[in-house]
């Protein structure tokens, strides 16, 4: 009886403690959390990291992924190709986009992450306080500013990132148009193939681009 | 004369535009000539401008960089007036007024921006985001030889703005002035993209990166960097539970 007491107890604690903190959250703070967290972790494991990349990428995965919505986030990208895909593609090119997107910027992270000093701009709320624009500023030591400004939304209680726009530039759309032209010239399933096997940004280096 | 002309002829341009076009999906009817200019323009940018660029970066120090960067976004200055003015925007006309002022003077005519010191910020305004800014759409995207990206309505908008710039008023034997100053600041220019050139060479497809780029800079440029927030035209219906009803293999 005790023991089921306080099993009850301890339960309800915890669910109040997972429930209270991501409505406390306000997009802003929800992202600059992941940020320090992962600034924290490459300052203190630098020369780990730098030795051994998997690693860092599997740090990446747990502390930056759960942040990101990645099923919406691909089918976002995917657009009009997401109706026909089936529940496997969708699966398969979800986890592929965001490895590709997780090595493609975690490299950038490890370089940068003591010289970038960011500050947070007012956050714009959209409908309903369902979506939100986090504006950032990122200086470099260089003393080059750079607007980052991230979408998020509201899913079940946590903001979770959807989109980036690097000076204005949208991830969502950016990769929209060329990986929805690439499936368009060969399919969905190769394109997924490519990714997985991350032979996509050598081969856009040969072709040069247009075809 | 013959310019009023040229921008007759230009305003005929603008009747295709009428719709904005989102940036993923616009109106792109001469995309393969398009891309047979951005092939030549790219070819042109890697065996002249590009190495010119590196060895300008090599020889001149950055605050001279910085400095004539600066020089010329202040020449800039009258356009950015009269185009926040056509917008009913006084305030932001009188901010531009204050810089071209103060840089012209306390900042030795241009070359330090002492007015985004005095939070002053540099706004750009010109005659394309003046129409669109008026409603008119892009029309159809443009890869122009040398120029690069534009669409219809913002190729009206450079013509437009000629008479604004300081350069235009040389004449004669100042011809040659003109032309250097200008050479000199696209080489300035893309020095400061030098940095970028990687960004570029990790798309799969350049082409539609600087068309996609370029239409998203100009859409928050008329929106003074405040656009719309995009919904990405999801159906609110399907914006859930992605995996949870697969459709059937279309192949």
């Amino acid at each position: 009886m005790l023991k089921k007491f306080l099993t009850l107890i301890l339960g309800f604690g915890l669910a109040a403690q997972v429930a209270a903190a991501p409505a406390a959250a306000t997009p802003d703070t929800a992202l600059k959390g992941t940020t320090e967290q992962l600034q924290k972790l490459i300052q203190t494991n630098y020369k780990a990291y730098r030795a051994d990349l998997p690693k860092f990428y599997q740090a990446v995965d747990e502390v930056v992924v759960p942040r990101f919505d990645v099923p919406y986030i691909a089918q976002l990208v995917l657009a009009s190709n997401y109706k026909a895909a089936t529940a496997e593609q969708r699966s398969r090119f979800a986890a592929a986009f965001k490895n590709m997107m997780v090595r493609a910027y975690a490299n950038a992270m490890l370089d940068n992450y003591n010289s970038i000093q960011i500050d947070w701009l007012p956050v714009r709320l959209g409908e309903n306080d369902k979506t939100a624009l986090v504006n950032t500023t990122m200086k470099s030591d260089s003393g080059k500013a750079y607007a980052i400004g991230f979408r998020v939304r509201n899913v079940d209680n946590d903001w979770k990132v959807f989109d980036i726009a690097v000076e204005n530039i949208s991830l969502i759309t950016n990769f929209r148009t060329q990986l929805n032209a690439e499936i368009k010239k060969n399919g969905l399933d190769s394109v997924i193939e490519r990714m997985e096997k991350g032979d996509f940004l050598e081969a856009a280096k040969k072709n040069g681009g247009a075809s | 004369m013959r310019y009023a002309g040229i921008s007759l002829t230009l305003a005929a341009l603008l009747v295709s535009g009428c719709a904005h076009h989102p940036a993923d999906n616009p109106s792109d009817p001469l995309e393969p000539v398009n891309r047979v200019v951005f092939k030549i323009n790219e070819t042109a940018d890697k065996y002249a401008l590009r190495p010119i660029a590196k060895g300008y970066v090599y020889i001149t120090p950055a605050p001279i960089r910085t400095g004539i960067g600066n020089f010329f976004d202040n020449l800039d200055e009258p356009r950015n007036i009269i185009n926040a003015l056509l917008q009913g925007k006084p305030l932001q006309a009188s901010k531009n007024l204050g810089r071209l002022v103060l840089n012209s003077t306390a900042g030795l005519v241009g070359f330090i921006d002492v007015a985004s010191e005095v939070g002053l910020a540099r706004h750009e305004e010109g005659f394309g985001q003046t129409l669109g800014y008026w409603g008119v759409g892009e029309g159809w995207y443009l890869m122009l030889p040398l120029l690069g990206p534009s669409t219809n309505r913002d190729l009206v908008g450079f013509v437009v703005d000629i008479p604004t710039k300081p350069l235009w008023y040389l004449s004669g034997s100042e011809d040659v002035y003109a032309l250097s100053a200008t050479g000199i600041n696209l080489v300035n220019t893309r020095a400061n993209y030098l940095s970028a050139d990687s960004i570029l060479e990790q798309q799969f497809d350049r082409y539609l990166f600087v068309r996609t780029a370029y239409l998203q800079q100009r859409w928050n440029l008329i929106h003074d960097g405040n656009p719309p927030l995009d919904d990405f035209e999801l159906p609110d219906d399907e914006s859930d539970a992605p995996a949870a009803a697969p459709a059937p293999a279309k192949k």
